[in-house]
């Protein structure tokens, strides 16, 4: 299968992806709980005034023609109104996604650069005490409850040593003192672009303890990825061919089988993102974090369907979206893949 | 003494004949529960799960204190003997509390991995078995709930169904469910193509027959691996919707619920929260640990060494 095809293909069912979790979003936002129009007029309306919000919400027609009207509202990038902020749920969603954007590629970034060289140490020295320990490492990082990790190192680095700051983005008296302007809405962007060191230095300290925390799941499924597919490439013949050739073990180590590995390893991307994703939820409302995973949160207290409902479309939106990149660079990489035509 | 070898003679004429019929089979599960022992890792998990579920069982024997009495009186305490964990806002004991939350932990475990279980394996053999258009339209329609980052979609069903412990294990169990019917199928697959099946449909066996007893019993081994890791993950997951109060109500026992309440002031009274997070983490590592060396065993074929 050609690579157009390939990618045609996938496509397809990502279009087919994204109707569906539309459907099941509206389902859930539509039908489940109990009186939405309730909710919406407040706790203490009387009935004309829910039937009015029940009628201002649409509730009154058909299901299908409301699922109609969501799914036209989701295009023209109407998520419906937030009851706790009472403003546009996509307004909202503009405000807070850079924040979590920004502490999620952190995360990413220390999940990659840390977890590629551990499992490539482990598996070179395969069944040694440094293997055994970086897979108890790695296989804890999947066991740990996320939310409890961040509380654990905030005792530690914030009560106990008192080297980072306990939450938050940014020193409000920090950015008061060295002014800076809004540009891409990454804090830590926006600094070095306009030569901010204090705002940088601020913004870094505070960034780590999260992304540390929300980076350890998808660092170890990265790390046991990498080893156990380095593990694999060694094995390969050309490995032997390699040897035989008089190649050093470094260029062998990093120049083939790594090289040869890290498709495999792209394959996890998809899925670390995810759990990063998921993960934000948590760690963002532990450190106060300014972001959609804070939102939600708060939404979910204040029983805020629309918002709630909102976020999980777009999370998944973007989950979806960036497990199809890694599907069409994987194929372009590995050429075998595209032949059995790739599932959704 | 005489009296102890005539009940031996007994239980070996009752249960003799049942040795010499399943002479392979105990012999094989003998070799394999070796193997799951001799591996320190695999044989820690199996430890800490057995340790998980004798407290489970026993909770009201173990535990010192009812885990829902309050004392005012002795709110906060730091770990001692009295209170090896130390008390909370309301002097409610934490050993206790974490000793009861190991019943709420089996209790959500279960409930997520049969329900995950019985709606995903036969879907999944289903779908494999009929291959084709079937196949397609099924696993596409299981795609869906894959789309969704993990934890959000939980999150979200067992909000919308009113919250509660029981609505967030099944909330969870119906995103889960696809996992098994990739897997389910993916085996149904392969042994559709093998002789005994060509045999059993060639004789004129009913599709249902031939799922039940040919394929579920050899496509097994790795949706019993997947099951045995879930039981950890399904408690991360719910101590997780517990956490941000899509899971259990006050004043349920529960680890995650746990830390949640303590969220306020842990940062003075580091008990509060270390204890039952240490609970969540070792149970949940008991069962990878013994997942990864099931896995070795029954399917070396997908172990990944």
């Amino acid at each position: 299968m050609k690579l157009r095809y390939f990618v045609a293909r996938r496509l397809v069912l990502t279009v087919f992806v994204l109707f569906g979790i539309s459907v099941i979003t509206f389902l859930l936002t539509h039908t489940v709980p109990s009186n939405p129009a309730a909710l919406w007029a407040g706790s203490h309306a009387t009935q004309a005034q829910i039937d009015q919000a029940a009628q201002q919400l649409g509730l009154n027609k058909p299901l299908y023609v409301q699922y109609f009207d969501f799914l036209m509202g989701v295009l023209r990038g109407d998520l419906g109104t937030s009851i706790r902020t009472q403003q546009p749920v996509a307004q909202d969603i503009v405000q807070f996604l850079p924040a979590t954007f920004e502490l999620v590629m952190v995360s990413m970034f220390i999940a990659v650069a840390v977890g590629i060289p551990i499992g490539v140490l482990s598996a070179k020295r395969r069944n040694t005490a440094a293997d055994h320990s970086s897979r108890i490492f790695a296989m804890s990082g999947v066991s740990i409850p996320v939310f409890w990790l961040g509380m654990l190192l905030q005792l530690l680095f914030y009560s106990h040593f008192g080297l980072l700051p306990l939450q938050g983005r940014v020193t409000d008296a920090v950015v008061a003192a060295h002014p800076l302007s809004k540009i891409t809405g990454f804090v830590l962007v926006d600094a070095v672009i306009q030569g901010n060191v204090p705002v940088f230095v601020d913004a870094a300290q505070h960034i780590l303890l999260p992304a540390v925390t929300l980076s350890y799941a998808s660092l170890a499924i990265i790390t046991r990825m990498t080893r156990s597919s380095m593990l694999e490439t060694l094995e390969e013949e050309y490995m032997t061919v390699h040897d035989a050739f008089g190649l050093s073990d470094r260029q062998m180590t990093y120049k083939y089988a790594l090289k040869n590995s890290l498709n495999s390893v792209l394959t996890v991307l998809g899925l670390s993102f995810g759990y990063l994703l998921g993960g934000s939820v948590l760690v963002e409302s532990i450190f106060s974090w300014p972001g959609l995973g804070r939102y939600i949160v708060r939404s979910i207290y204040a029983t805020d369907y629309p918002a709630v409902m909102g976020v999980t479309l777009v999370f998944a939106a973007m989950y979806i979206l960036i497990n199809l990149l890694v599907d069409v660079a994987y194929a372009y990489l590995n050429p075998r893949i595209r032949s059995q035509g790739g599932s959704a | 003494m005489s009296g102890e070898r005539s009940f031996r003679a007994r239980l070996r004429t009752a249960y003799g004949d049942w040795y010499r019929r399943n002479d392979a089979r105990i012999e094989e599960f003998r070799r394999r529960s070796g193997q799951i022992r001799r591996n320190p890792a695999s044989f820690l998990g199996l430890l800490i799960i057995a340790v998980f579920l004798v407290v489970a069982a026993l909770a009201p024997v173990i535990a010192p204190f009812d885990p829902n009495t309050t004392h005012l009186s002795a709110t906060f305490e730091s770990p001692s003997f009295v209170h090896p964990f130390g008390t909370d806002n309301l002097g409610r004991d934490i050993f206790s509390r974490v000793i009861y939350g190991a019943q709420t932990s089996l209790k959500v475990s279960a409930i997520v991995v049969s329900v995950s279980l019985a709606l995903g394996v036969p879907v999944g053999l289903f779908a494999g078995y009929s291959g084709g258009w079937i196949d397609e339209a099924v696993m596409r329609f299981a795609d869906l709930f894959l789309g969704f980052p993990p934890l959000l979609l939980p999150l979200a069903i067992s909000l919308a169904l009113g919250g509660g412990l029981e609505i967030a294990a099944l909330a969870i169990a119906i995103t889960w469910w696809p996992w098994y019917a990739r897997i389910a199928r993916s085996q149904a697959v392969d042994i559709r193509e093998e002789d005994y099946v060509t045999v059993s449909k060639g004789i004129g066996v009913g599709t249902p027959r031939i799922l039940r007893r040919h394929v579920l019993p050899n496509g097994a081994a790795p949706i019993l691996v997947q099951a045995s890791m879930d039981v950890g993950y399904a408690i991360l997951i719910t101590s997780s919707l517990s956490f941000i109060g899509a899971g259990a109500n006050p004043p349920t026992a529960e680890w995650g619920l746990m830390i949640a309440s303590a969220r306020s002031y842990f940062l003075a009274y580091w008990w509060t929260v270390t204890f039952p997070g240490l609970a969540i983490f070792t149970t949940v590592l008991g069962f990878n640990l013994f997942g990864d060396g099931l896995r070795d065993v029954l399917d070396p074929k997908l172990s990944r060494r």
